[in-house]
């Protein structure tokens, strides 16, 4: 029964009503068919649970570690509105454009600023497309690579810190593991963890990139001569200074005093609203409207995340209330071979969700239910962690589904076609899959470094 | 009359929102004004430089006394931002849709779905909400629940009401959104 309500919740959530509302409302009407159903001894439908409803809500509004999202989600608003990525994305073609394969290099490298800065799927990849989808074009770009570019470093964000979605999977990882009674984590391990994979990501796409500049010069072609000319020396590192430092000081800031453990990830979130708009009001792009936009849509975009948090609580109440927790741990521990059979199958799961669901649903929803089973076994909640949020990243970029394709297609020219789109990803979609293998591995990738700034 | 309904009851989603909208500001302060004392009080270098001369462990006794209720304070505004904002970001149409399917519906299907969402899916989340918290909310009443860190502010009875109004809130926000899908329906009919 509690199976066949996770089955149904999915075609539901197909037709396009809201996700928290579907899955609360579709979980309730399960209850009441339990309900009914355990009067004649149909079902095991354990009431009880769902006396817990109000207090799980008001814990969620208690909760100290989420507080970090509303005023990261400011952050971002602030740093969006500021311009900043246009900027930063201007300064690094400036100094990259001589090179062939430059402004490849420049995507890559903004989205992984940017990715620390927003960190929700979708904003990054429209922005990114917006920005320099017609420039690489106009430059010659074979679309397949650049439209690939564009797609992979919008997905960066879910990875690298201080991304929102790391902060709500330390969450509930955290409470998993107190379930387990397994080692803990936290949000600041988790993004200590996600710095060395994430780099490597990053290292590799570059890499990539750099074989294609070497091996097809005329797929990406660097600007001519004539433009480099029109910008002195000079005038370059003054616009390196003014565009692209401060953003990189302020998310070295921000991060640096997490994960060297001088902040709480609240604290520092906060910093880096305060850094976020001292830095707008230096480029000139501060005012009462940015901020008024800034705050409002903070409210909305906190709001639309913690209704997906209460509508996964009221569905995960009424899961259990079907006994579905015993039959997942069942299921997993009657698997055969080790543990590893059991992440592997999980991950494979994740995979296939994620063409439907977005990573804060597949957060709120899957993880609470299979974690404490994985990490009971032994499982190490920080590289779980990772592990998701990469097979995630990689379920994102993957065709025909991919949710960053889907943006990118939205703000693509019409001349752009899908199958370059699908071709361009592929090699990424390598490179997810080889950083995947090795922390498989070798997972001090993801645990070495918090291990030594969290004793 | 319909039309005055619909704008009647976005409106207070909406003016609710902006009103909120500024505790995002004051939340980054007081988040600071936690943060940078803490962190200080603690630096064995900054207290080394002894500026002005100042009485550090009367500083830091004062600041342990109010830092229980700051927190406290941080909390409630956290929590009333989302609490307040979920109608806010219903009527801006901020919850996210599975939307491979319904993005080439017609207008038409559109409504029909929202229509159908709300009826069977929204009211019910809602009205269940509602109904549970009723006892948990009326039982923080009675004893005048206050707050379980020592020196934390008196009004955790207060921030518990909010799970009942927020579900009267998102009940009045569903309304409009449902009336206007009734008139997506209509206005289609009739033209």
């Amino acid at each position: 029964m509690a199976l066949l309500m996770f089955a149904i919740v999915c075609i539901v959530l197909m037709m396009g009503f809201p996700v928290a509302f579907t899955l609360a409302g579709t979980a309730l009407l399960f209850a009441l068919l339990g309900n009914w159903m355990n009067a004649f001894d149909l079902v095991d439908f354990q009431t009880a649970f769902l006396n817990a409803t109000s207090s799980r809500i008001f814990g969620i509004m208690q909760n100290e570690t989420l507080v970090a999202v509303p005023l990261f989600i400011f952050m971002g608003l602030i740093l969006e509105k500021s311009r900043v990525a246009e900027n930063l994305l201007e300064t690094m073609a400036a100094l990259f454009g001589p090179l062939r394969g430059g402004l490849g290099f420049s995507v890559i490298l903004v989205g992984t600023l940017m990715a620390a800065s927003t960190g929700i799927v979708g904003a990054t990849v429209v922005t990114m497309g917006l920005l320099s989808l017609p420039t690489m074009l106009k430059r010659g770009y074979d679309p397949a690579i650049a439209t690939g570019t564009i797609c992979a470093s919008g997905t960066l964000g879910q990875i690298i810190p201080p991304s929102i979605v790391l902060i709500l999977l330390g969450d509930v990882l955290t409470n998993a593991a107190n379930k387990a009674g397994s080692i803990q984590t936290s949000v600041g391990e988790l993004f200590a963890a996600a710095l060395l994979p994430g780099l490597l990501l990053v290292s590799l796409y570059l890499l990539y990139l750099a074989f294609i500049a070497f091996t097809r010069p005329d797929a990406m072609p660097a600007i001519p001569q004539e433009e480099r000319n029109a910008r002195s020396k000079k005038q370059l590192l003054k616009q390196v200074m003014v565009a692209l430092l401060p953003p990189l000081l302020l998310i070295i800031s921000v991060l640096g005093s997490i994960i060297g453990g001088l902040a709480a990830p609240t604290e520092a979130a906060s910093i880096g609203a305060i850094g976020s708009i001292l830095l707008a009001m230096a480029q000139r792009q501060f005012n009462l409207d940015v901020l008024k936009y800034a705050m409002r849509r903070t409210v909305a975009i906190t709001s639309m995340v913690f209704m997906i948090l209460i509508g996964a609580t009221i569905f995960s109440l009424v899961f259990r209330s079907f006994g579905g927790e015993e039959l997942v741990t069942d299921l997993l521990k009657d698997l055969p071979g080790s543990q590893y059979t059991a992440v592997f199958l999980i991950m494979l799961l994740m995979f296939l969700l994620g063409f439907v669901l977005d990573f804060i649903e597949i957060t709120f929803v899957v993880v609470p239910i299979v974690a404490p089973v994985l990490l009971a076994m032994g499982i190490h909640p920080t590289w779980l962690g990772i592990m998701i949020a990469i097979n995630l990243q990689t379920s994102f970029l993957t065709p025909p589904f991919g949710f960053s394709l889907f943006y990118l297609r939205g703000v693509a020219p019409d001349e752009v076609r899908t199958e370059q789109m699908y071709k361009g990803v592929i090699p990424f979609i390598g490179i997810q899959i080889l950083v995947m293998a090795s922390l498989a591995i070798w997972p001090q990738l993801a645990t070495w470094l918090p291990g030594i700034m969290f004793q | 009359m319909m039309n005055k309904t619909i704008h009647f009851l976005e409106s207070i989603s909406e003016q609710s929102g902006r009103l909120v909208a500024w505790l995002v500001l004051l939340l980054v302060l007081l988040t600071l004004s936690v943060a940078i004392p803490r962190y200080l009080l603690s630096n064995e270098w900054f207290l080394g430089l002894n500026l002005l001369s100042l009485d550090w462990s009367e500083i830091r006794s004062n600041y342990s006394q109010h830092v229980n209720a700051m927190n406290d304070g941080i909390q409630y505004m956290h929590a009333i931002i989302f609490m307040f904002g979920l109608s806010y970001a219903m009527k801006s149409g901020d919850h996210v849709r599975i939307d491979i399917l319904y993005r080439s519906m017609s207008a038409r299907r559109q409504a029909w779905v929202n229509i159908i969402g709300i009826l069977l899916l929204f009211y019910p989340t809602f009205i269940f909400i509602l109904i549970m918290s009723w006892d948990y909310v009326l039982n923080a009443w009675s004893i005048l629940e206050s707050s379980s860190r020592p020196g934390g502010l008196p009004w955790l009875y207060l921030l518990k009401s909010m799970l009942l109004i927020m579900p009267v809130m998102m009940i009045l926000q569903g309304t409009a959104s449902l009336l206007r899908n009734i008139q997506t329906l209509i206005n289609r009919d009739a033209s």
